[in-house]
């Protein structure tokens, strides 16, 4: 009897185990899914956000100065005093050239001319001469070997988090200078951003995306999903680095 | 002698008989065989001996349970030091040696009261406890932790099984058999000719199996 009652219990662990293992994976699957989820939710949010951006640039300033330009097209129609109407044509002219500059600043945003012509690392060297003209940091890039990403969509999307992350820091880290270093790490683009700002680990970071209201810090966060990379903020006794790694494909 | 007498003598023959296939197994795959697993190939080889010497001995009337007096102590620590080897990789399980010269001294005790010449089933009974406690710490633990993938191709979960199966079987066994053997001696024949008879086979297999299962997938 006792040992019955032995064999009984061993087939009952059995049976419990492979329940137990059966409802974990279940877990898992459907943890994975809700991840899914929310990093497409977050993806979408982020596009529909910078299409709001794009249209307001578009409705506040070119909009505005088409409605202008209508305006003195109007006086012009109706003036008859020459320098008048040289003045009209002039402004007009302004107006049309701050509308084309502003709509190649809108589709230089989307598609950078730089990026698509010259690569990651060119793209990244011109945003880091912007920062330096703004005098927002002293930022230098390092970048041993030429790196080429194939993927283009992929590599306006590392573009867009690099940016994203650049931001980020001068805006909360506030450090006065920066340095970027560009490689490869065992077919992965590894880039480091070196800073000496103020520190935070990877876990405040993400507790402070999931809280934010804003979406710098959700943008950061659904790139990587999206790429499939790592990225890590840490920190030593001098600089704080934030680290990305990304997949070439 | 009777039917019962020969069904007895031929189930405990074939007990004895099935102490050979762990051994046997754990030759064909010694060179898969971790650490702790090569602990209970020791075990397993030292029981082998233990049967033929006892058997020899019983077979000439020959008393021969000073013998498991010190297979108890020999077991006892190789199959502590088995688990130990498991459980030290995921916490501190140190308790598990402590206890290992504390079970001497037990042995030691019951040999002082009891002698050479009297079967040691104080010691046996404590060993049961020990190692069922054990079997079953292990069998909550893999349950909580869902450590595996698939629990019945681990040979951990086959050696465990083998342990708490004939350890916890013939824990009453252990506990009254000296008393058996002065009061009642068909009964002693009758319990160690079938109950432990079955348990040994089984635990047997099971050893047996776990061996085989520590092969690469």
């Amino acid at each position: 009897m006792g040992i019955l009652f032995l064999v009984f219990f061993i087939i009952l662990i059995v049976l419990l185990y492979q329940k137990r293992m059966q409802a974990a994976k279940t877990e898992l699957a459907t943890s994975e899914k809700d991840h899914q989820k929310k990093l497409l939710d977050a993806s979408l949010e982020v596009a529909e956000q910078e299409r709001q951006k794009i249209a307001v640039n578009i409705h506040d300033e070119v909009g505005l100065n088409l409605s202008i330009l209508k305006i003195n097209l109007n006086k012009l129609i109706n003036s008859r005093d020459k320098e008048v109407m040289d003045g009209i044509v002039s402004t007009s002219y302004a107006l049309i050239d701050d509308s084309i500059e502003i709509v190649r600043g809108i589709y230089n945003d989307i598609r950078p001319k730089t990026l698509i012509t010259m690569g990651l690392v060119a793209a990244i060297r011109e945003l880091v001469r912007e920062i330096n003209i703004s005098g927002a940091a002293e930022v230098s890039v390092f970048c041993h070997k030429e790196v080429s990403i194939h993927d283009k969509s992929r590599e306006l999307q590392l573009h867009r988090l690099i940016k994203e992350v650049l931001n980020n820091t001068l805006r909360h880290a506030k450090p006065s200078f920066i340095e970027i270093n560009i490689e490869n790490i065992e077919n992965k683009l590894g880039v480091s951003i070196l800073h000496n700002g103020m520190k935070i680990t990877t876990e405040k970071i993400k507790e402070l995306a999931e809280k934010s209201k804003g979406l710098g810090l959700k943008s950061i966060f659904t790139r990587i999903g999206l790429l499939e990379a790592d990225i890590a903020f840490t920190a030593d006794r001098e600089k704080a680095k934030v680290h990305i790694t990304c997949p070439y494909v | 002698m009777t039917v019962d007498d020969n069904f007895f003598k031929v189930l405990r023959g074939i007990s004895v008989y099935t102490t050979f296939i762990p051994l046997v197994v754990a030759l064909i795959v010694n060179k898969y065989l971790k650490a702790e697993y090569k602990l209970l190939f020791i075990y397993v080889a030292i029981a082998i001996i233990v049967e033929i010497l006892t058997t020899y001995l019983n077979d000439r009337a020959i008393n021969n349970f000073f013998i498991f007096r010190f297979f108890s102590l020999v077991e006892f620590t190789l199959f502590s030091l088995f688990y130990y080897s498991f459980f030290r990789k995921y916490f501190n399980s140190i308790i598990i040696l402590c206890i290992i010269p504390i079970f001497a001294a037990v042995a030691f005790v019951d040999y002082k009261i009891n002698g050479l010449n009297e079967m040691d089933s104080f010691t046996t009974s404590v060993e049961c406890i020990l190692l069922g406690a054990y079997s079953l710490y292990l069998f909550y633990f893999v349950l909580q932790r869902l450590i595996f993938k698939n629990l019945l191709s681990e040979p951990i979960f086959w050696i465990n099984s083998a342990v708490l199966l004939y350890f916890a079987g013939d824990l009453l066994l252990f506990l009254f058999s000296n008393d058996l053997l002065k009061t009642d001696i068909k009964k002693h024949e009758f319990l160690w000719g079938f109950i432990h008879s079955f348990c040994n086979m089984f635990y047997n297999v099971f050893l047996a199996v776990g061996f085989w299962k520590t092969r690469p997938r």
